[in-house]
This record gives structure tokens, sequence and C-alpha cells, in this order.
């Protein structure tokens, strides 16, 4: 669905996030967590390709994204512009509802999608578990800025990302990182757990996505499964896929 | 504006399209086009390349996803249902991965329901004349043939003597940028491809090859349109205008399809 949306406010969240708030009434009841859109600002080709934004949040008809603060299309986002979104994209998440114990990740890379979905798992009476990797490339993100709701924990690059009760505790796990993250997950889910079943933990597969809905192809992987296209089969994808 | 155009005259299986504007997708169904064409595909799955794949340039972008695509196989299955029914012409794009894939994936295509031609991707390492004459010998179905910008006029008649029916002028032009002081190469898209595009298939036209041209490149407007079909052009292909904006580009193909009932 390509709709014109109204700018409310472009923010900076903290260090390289960025934060456009759109009002989209539709799209705020029905987006879901692990979806994405593609934004461009109309009659413009610079930047040419349409920009990843990752929900944050919605409020009554709004919808707060968040997006790169280096991106071109920060500086062509002012409120009141119009926004010219292509969304939903991406396959949404729904918590089994089993899955009580969220256990969401990241090692630096990403958080956006990870505070979407962790909004989510509150209002649905879910615990909430964040680790939050701290890395070179990247400080901790300040737990004022998350949920009250949600137990914040901080790691190093020196120590494990995730500990053997987190991995105990939860019933499902969320996780932002590099592949080689991705790695040491499958190994320590397999250490606390045994074996890494399918549906437990889901991953979010960074792509550069043109087109977002499966025309080009330039967010093509390899999973398990033979082909897919991060665009349409994810962002987060079945850790035992990747 | 009048449209019946015949894309492989004098052959004996014709590919006539109703409108000159073919997209470049693997579906589309929200306004008349002419016909549609599927991204290149591979005999075998492709999916990885170095990232980045995507690099922003002023105006458009460079591209490195080396012809990801699930093998042609898989895409023929997953697409055939919906080409049975299609109005649309089907044109499915193939790129080789070894010399003698062409035979290959011109035969899987020979029994494919639904598919009214094929066009090859060429580059300028491959044997265009033996791509095509593989490819002719397997099937009966119209060849495109789409031609690199460097060497496409070079070329252009010994590609039409080997058995293609039309030429596509051209695939996206190269192009290469330093990212964090590696070099990184790929394919240029954006309007600004249009008048490199336009000069080489103004230039081929000129050769008078007597086969139908399709311009590809830049394309973003009707004036663009216009602009290659006055330039020598029997049609136009449309590749990322409709990832940026698709509604623009279905209003461009309803505007054309309106010329031509006025
Ligand atoms: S972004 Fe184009 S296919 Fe996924």
């Amino acid at each position: 669905m390509q709709i014109q949306t109204r700018i409310i406010a472009n923010e900076r969240l903290w260090a390289n996030i960025q934060t456009i708030t759109v009002t989209a009434p539709d799209l705020a009841r029905t987006i879901r967590p692990g979806q994405f859109v593609l934004a461009r600002a109309p009659n413009n080709f610079d930047p040419y390709l349409r920009r990843v934004l990752i929900p944050l949040q919605t409020r009554d008809d709004q919808i707060q994204f968040a997006m790169d603060a280096a991106d071109p299309l920060v500086a062509r986002a002012y409120p009141d512009a119009i926004l010219d979104l292509l969304a939903p994209l991406g396959r949404a998440i729904h918590f089994d509802s089993n899955a009580r114990h969220i256990l969401l990740a990241t090692d630096g890379a990403r958080i956006a999608p990870l505070i979407f979905l962790a909004h989510a798992a509150i209002q649905s009476g879910r615990a909430v578990v964040l680790v939050a990797r701290q890395t070179n490339a990247s400080p901790i993100f300040p737990a004022a800025l998350l949920p009250e709701e949600i137990e914040y924990h901080t790691t190093n690059e020196n120590e494990a990302w995730m500990d053997a009760d987190a991995l105990a505790w939860a019933d499902a796990i969320y996780a932002c990182g590099t592949r080689a993250a991705y790695r040491e997950l499958f190994d320590a889910i397999s250490h606390a757990r045994y074996r890494v079943p399918r549906e437990f933990a889901r991953v979010w597969m960074e792509a550069a996505m043109p087109c977002g809905v499966g025309e080009c192809f330039a967010c093509a992987i390899e999973s398990a499964r033979g082909f897919a296209l991060t665009c349409q089969h994810g962002p987060f994808f079945d850790l035992v896929d990747i | 504006m009048n449209f019946s155009i015949e894309l492989a005259p004098n052959w004996k299986r014709g590919l006539t399209l109703n409108h000159p504007v073919m997209i470049v997708t693997p579906s589309w169904d929200s306004s008349p086009v002419g016909a549609i064409v599927t991204p290149p595909l591979t005999a075998r799955l492709r999916a990885r390349a170095a990232d980045p794949r995507v690099i922003d340039l002023p105006g458009g972008f460079l591209l490195n996803s080396r012809a990801a695509n699930p093998g042609v196989s898989q895409f023929v299955e997953q697409h055939q249902r919906a080409w049975e029914k299609s109005v649309t012409p089907i044109i499915v794009a193939l790129a080789a991965q070894a010399a003698d894939d062409w035979a290959k994936l011109a035969a899987r295509l020979e029994r494919a329901p639904g598919v009214s031609g094929i066009e090859l991707h060429l580059n300028p390492v491959v044997d265009a004349v033996s791509a095509i004459q593989q490819t002719r010998a397997a099937t009966d179905l119209p060849i495109l043939t789409k031609l690199d910008l460097e060497n496409a006029r070079a070329i252009a008649r010994a590609c039409l003597d080997a058995g293609a029916n039309a030429l596509v002028i051209s695939r996206a032009p190269r192009g290469a940028r330093v990212i964090e002081g590696k070099i990184r190469r790929g394919r240029m898209y954006g309007p600004f491809v249009q008048p490199m595009v336009l000069n080489a298939l103004n230039e081929i036209a000129a050769l008078k090859l007597g086969a139908p041209l399709i311009a590809c490149g830049g394309i973003h407007s009707v004036e663009d349109v216009r602009a290659f079909l006055s330039a020598g052009a029997d049609a136009v292909e449309i590749d990322t205008a409709q990832w940026v904006d698709a509604a623009s580009v279905a209003r461009l193909c309803e505007e054309i399809a309106g010329a031509r009932d006025d």
C-alpha cells in the first residue's frame, strides 16, 4: 500500500537514531512488530531510493519511526511535509500464546525493532527482558528511553551476550545483531537448552531493501529453506534457518 | 498513438504488445502494460553478494546483488499459474552462470506454460553469438537480447544474425565507488542513465537493422517514454522507477494507454 502521510515531528532520539513521527491512522492500527515501511519525499530523487523506517511506537493515529540519523532523507522530512510510505512491509511477528517470557537482545547493531516488539509484548501482559551488549561502535542505549516495564541488562564485548539463566527463562527470543552474534546465540542456546527449537529464536537480518516488495531480489539471502527475501520473508527469520 | 507492436516480426511465434511500456517485475496487476519482463534468472539459485549491495549515488544508486534470484525452476513453478492466466505477455529474462547454461535455461522455458518470450542478459565477456545460437537451437520462443552499453552498437547486427528477434538497449551501465577504501562495482540506476541509453539507442536505430528496438534506462515519466519512442524505440522497459514510486508508474501506463485510445 502506497500512502501519503503528514510529518508531525523529526527529532534525534539518541546517538545515530532519528525519529520521524507521522499521522497515518490506518497504518497505526495495522502495523505489527517485525514490520517496516519504505519512505521517500515525494517528487524528489535525492535520495533516489526509498529508505527503511522501523516503527518504534504507535499512539492513536500516529506512528513514530526510527531511522538512521545520517540518512539524507532526514533533511527532507521536516514537520508538516508529506512523506510517501510503502507500508506495511515484511512479516509480522505474532507471539505464541504460550510465550509469556520474551527475551530481546541487541549487540549494538539495532534496537528499534526490539522496542516496538517490547511495547506489543508488554501490552499483551508478557514479561520482557532486554539485553544490550556494548560494542566499540555503539554505546549502551539509555534505559530512560525504554518502557518502564522492561527489565534491562547490559553486557560488554568481553562477556557472553546472554547468560544461561536468561536463556532458560525465555519462552521466545528476538535478537538484532551481526551474523557472528547469531552464531554465538545459536551456540549459547544449544548449550543452555541442548537444542535450538524451531520458532524459539528469531533474528533480524540486516539488508539493503530497494523495493521492499519482492521485485528487485537485492535483499535475498540463502536460508536453510532455500532462497528467501528479507523484505517478504523477514526481516525476522527463525535462527534455525539462518 | 496507435499501438500494436510486434517484437518478433517474421518469426514463427509472434510477440505482440498492445502497449509500448514493458515493466520489469515478477508480477504486475495494477495498470495496462505491454509486457511483464521478469528479473534475470539463472539455472541455479543465487543469493550471495558482498555487502554493501546497494550504494547511493547522487540521484540514483549502484546495485551489486550479482543478479540474485531463486533459480529458473523455482521461479517458474512459483509463477506459472499466474502466467497461464495472464493476458499480458510474459517475457522471462535469463542470465547464465556458465557458458553452456543458455540451452538448458531456454529448454526449461520452452516447457513452461504462459511464457511468450525470452530476454537474454548479455555482457561483454559473454560470447553473445554463441549464447543466442544456443538459445535459438533450444526454443522457438521469441528472443530479445539485452545488451551492455559498452558494446551494444558493435554487436547489435551480429546478435540479430545469430537469431535474436529484437534488441533491448540497454542493461544498466557499470560503475564503481570507493567505500571505506575498497572499490565497489555494480550497475547504475537512476534518471541520469537516460541520456547514455538514449544516445546508444539512437545510434543503433541509425543502423536500420530492421529489428524492433526496446529502450531501457532511467525512464520515469510519460515524457521519458515519448523521448525514447521518438529516438527510435518501438517499446520501453521500466525497471527501478516502480520501486521508487509504483503509483506514478501506474499513472504513466494509464496515460500512455489513454493516448492510444484517443
Ligand atoms: S527489497 Fe527488493 S526484493 Fe526485497
